[in-house]
């Protein structure tokens, strides 16, 4: 199946090595990957910080881009259900741009809900012996309502030893525009979220969603604590045969 | 009451240093949100009760001219009386008129935020009309002189001790500090003005327009007090309250009390008919029900923002909210708060006045997975940035360097030769000013951020690792 | 007077869009008033359990002759003075103001609604029939009448309500045909119709919860079997 990579603006320019992964991984499983060129971002910040006008432009290059792609995958439950979810609603009033969105947003998957769904492969071969956690980041869970697939996927990490932690379903306080216009309220939801993290002695804090990992694996830096921060394609992309 | 939502970030600014206030929001949080999620487990169809609430609001706000109409009529039948209010001043004008008429001179009220949005307590006070909240919460911050924190529990974030001292102080009673203590000597002051008070003045949890009644719901039973004792009952009611027929106040009744504390029923549903009838011996002589606008119409011509009239006011929005957890309610600087509270202040008060408050929300979607009527919260959050950031009629005064950076960075994506351009230029800027992976500048509120959490620097991007990635792919390898 | 066909169809138009239908006798005509009350066989542990959860204290008396003991024992308890006393068929029946007298408790008789409430304000019980119970969740209806005022359920420190094995239903909404039963017969709804579910409560203070904020502190059901009843009622 020819998948095509649908990398986040995040993941672009700050850390590329998960779109790597998130290739490999899905290779891994037999798909065909391919990168379309002049890909650049979803919209979500122009559309979540209300200026609409200016989502409608990024996301209609977006469409475009994208158009004659069989699948497209992303790292990323924010990116996926900025397309899926809001793309129609942005266009719900042009009805040849809202065909078009509603069509691509069955053609949008995120990656875990890719591989356990669509490519129907749980066990990816890797290999990484760590006490993890997973956080269910809100764009991943709750807006497009994936929390058993990353699981199923970890389980089968061999050497992966998954505790759950606390409130693990709670916002880490990212929220984009929100943590830098709201900084004192954003430093204190992911300082508990990192205090429940730490409470389960895990080494390794895995994640769906890159912003959450820049935002807690930043935190966990910055304050000195030894977990480190990995997105789920990256655990998955390591050690297998 | 006063708008103060421009005060958002100082406010939760000190509420974030407030530790017995956050001890206080994180038991809320877990107690009603455990109670409520029990509840609600415990039913057999939650998510279809859910639909059927979403769907009496859709109903009745469809319906609305009928309703109030219908509802008019039946409490006239009832013997009560029916009055008509645009906005505050008018809702206001109407009571304390009635006050003036009927010689009242004390006022016992059971909690009502809608007479919170109107400041009918300043009003009445004005014309030297004694008013009493009865509602042990309300009672405090009464006397306290502080706005409520929470739509269920207005006094939450205050402590024992801060009561023990605040009744000892104003009530002049010995301090003492356990809650029975405190609660038998708020029961014993207002008892003496419930049997002494002329006028008794509640909202309501619901009309219904079949019966022409309204219902509230309460635990203390100091709302009861305030609608038997006194010979007049003034009922303030926003016109979307009003529900069709018996059978929508069942669906209501299981919905309200489940979200708001996680109980099947709260100690005192009362359904009330106008006033008392010819024999009996207790009850108001005179009923009045004052219909309200104050907004609410205008909000309903908006098929996007109309569903922000379907909140029952259950406060569960309020208990699953990580922010509201983390600022409390007086943070939101008006009568609402919460996500709710986001949606509806804006929308109620002039847009500048609140222009944050939207903005002030991961987007998490905790709210929308317990509101019982299925409000979609994310959505209508999302709406209200796009009208006070676009829209003219809903000039939110959004600073115009947010606006065009936004739209500045979306005339980039759309060009993806000048965007990478731009990046690439980020990057050898970085060069100077980031030292493994450690940035020596960066602007503000970037760095602000930055204090708190390492900030990745920029990489090669991915575009450019794409070919050797092919490579790898190519060879069947996969990087294993 | 007959209505006309018009107003007949628009009623039951209105009544299945799911709005008030402008002539309330078509309930009962479309079978929207039929009670599903509970066998009075039915076992009381259901009710009695959510009550117990609610710290309402239960009693059941399962014969005429146990009643006398049950209520004068709550009166002993609280070391009542005075009572409430609603003028309620099912409470002449049962010989309460008897039974209050014999106790040496005065049976607060207000001689009309003027200065009701001061007269009865120093009450210590408040002896009130109930029009039925919710089994699902321990709640118990009473209403405004004449002669049962709400001040019985509300204003002493104690309430005692009593009520048949006939009177019970599982629900809230169960009680929407009772409610149209009454609508379609009287016209309208009573006064106030009000659902007690425990003493009253409160969590304002630190979220400790607290009973008889403002209503009464303590709420005893009197359950009477089938065997108890009075005949005359």
């Amino acid at each position: 199946m020819k998948v095509a990579l649908f990398v986040p603006c995040i993941v672009q320019d700050f850390h590329p090595q998960v779109a790597e992964a998130t290739a490999m991984v899905l290779a891994r499983a037999g798909m065909d990957v391919s990168y379309p060129k002049g890909q650049t971002c979803c919209g979500q910040l122009q559309y979540k910080s209300g200026n609409w006008k200016s989502a409608r432009k990024v996301a209609r290059h977006f469409i475009e881009v994208f158009q004659d792609s069989e699948a497209v995958v992303a790292p990323s439950g924010s990116c996926v259900s900025m397309v899926r979810k809001y793309y129609p609603e942005l266009f719900r009033d042009k009805a040849h741009w809202r065909d078009r969105a509603q069509e691509l947003g069955k053609r949008v998957f995120e990656l875990t809900e890719f591989l356990v769904q669509v490519a129907q492969v749980e066990d990816l071969g890797a290999k990484w012996e760590a006490k993890a956690v997973y956080h269910d980041s809100c764009q991943v869970y709750r807006a497009l309502g994936i929390h058993k697939e990353p699981r199923v996927l970890l389980s089968r990490v061999r050497g992966l030893e998954l505790v759950e932690m606390d409130q693990a379903d709670v916002c880490c306080g990212f929220g984009g525009s929100f943590s830098l216009q709201f900084p004192a309220v954003s430093e204190a939801m992911v300082a508990e979220k990192v205090s429940h993290i730490l409470a389960t002695g895990a080494e390794l804090l895995v994640s769906a969603e890159i912003s959450c990992l820049m935002n807690i694996g930043g935190y966990l830096r910055k304050q000195g604590h030894r977990v480190e921060a990995l997105h789920i394609a990256e655990l998955l992309a390591r050690g297998g045969e | 009451m006063l708008v103060r939502s421009l005060e958002f970030k100082q406010r939760a600014q000190e509420a974030l240093q407030d530790e017995r206030l956050q001890r206080n929001l994180e038991r809320i949080g877990v107690r009603f949100k455990l109670g409520r999620d029990l509840a609600f487990a415990a039913l057999e169809d939650p998510e279809g009760l859910r639909n059927l609430g979403r769907a009496i609001k859709e109903r009745s706000l469809a319906n609305l001219p009928l309703l109030l109409e219908t509802l008019e009529a039946r409490v006239k039948e009832a013997g009560g009386v029916v009055h008509w209010a645009r906005n505050a001043k008018e809702a206001c004008t109407i009571v304390c008129d009635l006050a003036r008429e009927r010689g009242v001179r004390t006022v016992v009220k059971g909690k009502s935020m809608v007479t919170e949005e109107i400041a009918l307590n300043q009003a009445l006070q004005a014309q030297g009309v004694e008013v009493w909240e009865t509602d042990l919460g309300e009672f405090i911050i009464q006397l306290a002189g502080e706005p409520p924190s929470h739509i269920i529990g207005p006094a939450v974030h205050k402590s024992k001790d801060q009561i023990a001292e605040l009744f000892a102080e104003k009530l002049g009673v010995e301090r003492v500090e356990a809650p029975e203590e405190l609660t038998r000597i708020a029961r014993e002051k207002l008892r003496e003005k419930f049997l002494g008070a002329d006028m008794g003045i509640t909202g309501a949890n619901a009309a219904v327009a079949e019966t022409g009644s309204i219902v509230l719901l309460e635990n203390e039973g100091n709302i009861r007090l305030s609608v038997t004792l006194p010979r007049i009952h003034v009922a303030l009611v926003g016109i979307e309250k009003v529900i069709p027929t018996l059978d929508d106040l069942a669906v209501i009744l299981a919905l309200l009390p489940r979200s708001a504390t996680g109980q099947k029923l709260s100690s005192y549903t009362s359904i009330i008919t106008g006033p008392r009838r010819p024999g009996e011996l207790d009850g108001p002589e005179e009923f009045h029900l004052i219909l309200l606008d104050n907004g609410r119409s205008r909000i309903l011509a908006d098929p996007d923002r109309r569903q922000s009239l379907f909140c029952l006011r259950c406060g569960s929005c309020l208990n699953v909210c990580p922010v509201y957890r983390k600022v409390g309610g007086h943070s939101y600087g008006w009568v609402y708060s919460g996500p709710i509270g986001a949606v509806l202040t804006p929308q109620l008060v002039p847009p500048r006045l609140a222009r944050d408050l939207p903005f002030a929300s991961t987007l998490c979607g905790a709210c929308a997975e317990v509101c019982p009527v299925k409000i979609e919260l994310p959505k209508l959050l999302l709406t209200m940035r796009q009208r006070l950031t676009e829209d003219p009629n809903f000039d939110g005064g959004i600073p115009l360097m947010m606006r065009l950076a936004a739209r500045a960075h979306g005339w980039l994506l759309t060009r993806p030769a000048l965007y990478r351009l731009a990046m690439d230029g980020a990057r050898l800027a970085s060069r100077f000013l980031a030292r493994d992976g450690r940035w020596s500048w960066l602007p503000p509120p970037v760095s602000r951020w930055a204090s708190k959490r390492q900030v990745p620097s920029l990489a090669r991007p991915f575009s450019r690792v794409w070919p050797s990635v092919q490579r790898k792919l190519m060879q069947g390898g996969d990087g294993s | 007077m007959s209505l006309s066909a018009r107003e007949r169809i628009l009623s039951g138009v209105e009544l299945a869009l799911g709005f008030p239908p402008r002539d309330q006798t078509i309930l009962a005509a479309r079978g929207q008033e039929h009670v599903p009350w509970l066998p009075a066989e039915e076992p009381w542990e259901p009710l009695q359990k959510e009550l117990e959860a609610l710290s309402a204290v239960f009693h059941r008396v399962e014969k005429k002759e146990q009643f006398p003991g049950v209520l004068v024992g709550i009166l002993e308890k609280h070391g009542a003075r005075s009572a409430l006393v609603w003028e309620h068929p099912l409470l002449e029946a049962l010989g309460v103001g008897g039974l209050l007298r014999g106790a040496a408790v005065e049976v607060l008789a207000p001689t009309g609604a003027e200065g009701f409430v001061g007269q009865v304000a120093g009450a210590d019980l408040g002896i009130t029939a109930a029009e039925c119970a919710i089994v699902e969740s321990g709640a118990l209806m009473v209403r405004a009448s004449q002669g049962w005022p709400r001040a019985a359920s509300l204003l002493p420190p104690v309430h005692v309500a009593i009520l048949t094995a006939r009177q019970r239903l599982r629900t809230v909404g169960d009680l929407v045909p009772l409610w149209r039963q009454w609508l379609s017969s009287q016209g309208r709804l009573p006064s106030g119709i009000h659902l007690i579910t425990g003493p009253s409560r409160t969590a304002d203070i630190e979220l400790t919860l607290v009973l008889g904020a403002h209503g009464p502190k303590v709420l005893h059901v009197v359950a009477l079997d089938p065997g108890a009843i009075p005949e005359s009622t």
